[in-house]
């Protein structure tokens, strides 16, 4: 006590305490503050202003004009920590007291910060183990129509008229051009990789269009090999990816040209060849299971196809069913029964026995 | 190579220089929780069921990220510590967010609505309200009063004061705020030593100057 009254400590401490049990403790202090009107009153405005303070947050105050305030993008990168503390910290003295910042920033915060429940972990443990980003983006399929697009052509309809007679007239003269000059690519592409094929193929399984190469094992060559492919066939370039043994590409190149609605049978059985490569380089079964059920696709649309015969042959082989040695077998034979290159047939009548 | 043990920006760098799978397969492995959990808080935000939306995000975040032969990864230059974790999750939180919006607004014609910020504005204008002018006076007195006081860190403690009282944010709220580098505990001492020296500067010091006659 100083000079007969209650220390400043003493007065907060009693302006907090509401309930009579906490009463009870500070019995002096409270029969003090009910005989003196100087503590009583200091008490009293203590709590006013705790309470007005508490009543900030709900209060109707004159909001200043928000033109300039940020935008969410900006309070998700402070939430973040995606910029400077120096400039976070600007960003935050404006929105401690802008109400609709302040709620900006509170939903920035909390979803940043927001802490996954169990049924969170088991939807993250479901997704699928590899994003391929190849796809295509999301914007071109889900997103809803830009209302501003008509309004936007209307206003650019000139330089886009000219633009478009321009383009026309250079793709007819360049259409024949290129034709010609991609078949000639094409066919380049073709006998580099036939002749690489050729010397010995960079896995057991048996990619479309080319012809016989014994399997690397049985060489023991060097294992990558680079080889620059020019033209845009899908096949051709998953081969070259193939070559150096880079399934990722293959898979990435291949179902960018499925999902284009390139659903051709070398793009398929390829596909095939692809996920069983990245099958044995990874030990994910979801990548054999992919191969499997492409696979049969091929061979449900194309019966008399021996690629597929032989490549579904070597999946069943590295499956481990309790049927999938007899299917194997069955594969093989089918193989046997329509393969006309006799190196092919060779092979896997080595396997059969 | 060994990508496991290179640090964040090391392999930010790789994964921005060359298309090796084995790169992006690491980069795959340690971010992919965190763009997922950035997804579900801003799905949690706005009432949408993550598991309906959570691959098409995943998917749009990998594309805007491989665009443009990955010039945004390319483009990104660390400027402090775990720089690239936060540009990461806003990033993430920032596409979402941009998706569910245009989910919402598709659904209840934005065209016919009032602006959120603009509504409550016209609500909390508090013109002619006497409470609201006396709650108006007693904040800026009290923000006069922390803006006068001395220290180093005296607009960092004064804005974690406003976002408490004002906003409403709990110090754990506070705390996960990166800028303002503090624990739980840092924030509430931070609010607990600015309440006291705001209670005492309006209620103690006018008795003391009326007492010294200062």
């Amino acid at each position: 006590m100083y000079n007969g009254h209650l220390s400043i400590e003493q007065i907060e401490s009693l302006s907090q305490q509401e309930s009579q049990s906490s009463r009870q403790q500070n019995t002096d202090d409270w029969s003090h503050v009910e005989s003196c009107d100087h503590c009583r009153s200091l008490v009293e405005k203590c709590r006013i202003v705790d309470a007005r303070l508490g009543q900030l947050a709900s209060a109707q105050l004159r909001q200043e004009s928000n033109m300039n305030c940020p935008d969410q993008k900006t309070w998700f990168e402070v939430a973040a920590g995606a910029l400077p503390d120096e400039k976070s910290l600007q960003y935050l003295e404006h929105a401690a007291t802008c109400d609709s910042c302040g709620a900006k920033l509170k939903t920035a915060v909390r979803t940043i910060d927001a802490a996954l429940t169990s049924d969170d972990e088991l939807l993250l443990d479901k997704l699928s183990n590899k994003i391929e980003p190849t796809q295509v983006p999301l914007k071109e399929r889900k997103l809803p129509p830009d209302d501003k697009k008509p309004l936007l052509f209307f206003q650019f309809w000139k330089p886009i008229a000219y633009a478009v007679t321009a383009l026309s007239v250079f793709g007819i003269i360049g259409w024949g051009s290129l034709s010609v000059y991609q078949a000639h690519e094409s066919r380049v592409a073709k006998e580099l990789l036939a002749a690489e094929y050729s010397k010995w193929r960079p896995t057991e399984y048996r990619l479309a269009d080319l012809p016989y190469g014994p399997p690397r094992s049985q060489l023991g060559a060097a294992q990558k090999r680079y080889i620059h492919i020019s033209g845009h066939d899908p096949s051709y370039r998953a081969a070259a990816a193939l070559l150096k043994l880079d399934s990722f590409s293959a898979i990435a190149i291949l179902e960018n040209a499925r999902n284009s609605g390139d659903t051709s049978k070398s793009v398929l059985e390829d596909l095939v060849v692809a996920y069983a490569v990245e099958y044995g380089k990874t030990g994910s079964d979801q990548y054999l299971r992919s191969a499997l059920q492409l696979a049969n696709e091929i061979i449900e649309k194309y019966p008399n196809d021996s690629v597929g015969y032989f490549n579904r042959a070597l999946i069943y082989t590295n499956r481990n069913c309790p049927d999938c040695a007899q299917k194997a077998r069955a594969d093989f034979e089918q193989v046997v029964r329509l393969e006309h290159d006799s190196n092919w047939v060779r092979e896997v009548q080595n396997r059969l026995h | 190579m060994d990508y496991k043990s290179l640090s964040v920006e090391e392999l930010v760098k790789k994964c921005a220089k060359n298309s090796d799978p084995i790169a992006w397969d690491e980069f795959d492995r340690r971010f992919k929780r965190l763009i997922a959990g950035a997804i579900i808080g801003v799905c949690r935000q706005c009432s949408v069921r993550p598991s309906d939306v959570i691959e098409d995000l995943l998917q749009e975040i990998y594309v805007k990220l491989f665009a443009d032969n990955c010039s945004l990864l390319i483009r990104f230059a660390p400027r402090h510590e775990n720089a690239f974790i936060g540009y990461l999750r806003s990033t993430a939180a920032s596409v979402a967010w941009d998706y569910v919006r245009a989910l919402h607004a598709v659904k209840r014609d934005v065209a016919n609505t009032v602006g959120l910020s603009e509504a409550v504005h016209q609500v909390r204008s508090g013109y002619g309200d006497p409470d609201a002018v006396e709650m108006t006076l007693f904040f800026d007195e009290v923000d006069r009063l922390l803006r006068q006081r001395n220290g180093a860190a005296k607009e960092k403690e004064r804005t974690i004061f406003w976002l408490h009282y004002r906003q409403g944010y709990t110090a754990k709220e506070i705390a996960a705020i990166p800028a303002f580098t503090l624990e739980i505990k840092g924030v509430e001492s931070v609010i607990h030593r600015l309440t006291c020296f705001v209670r005492r500067s309006l209620v103690f010091e006018p008795h003391i100057r009326a007492a010294t006659g200062k």
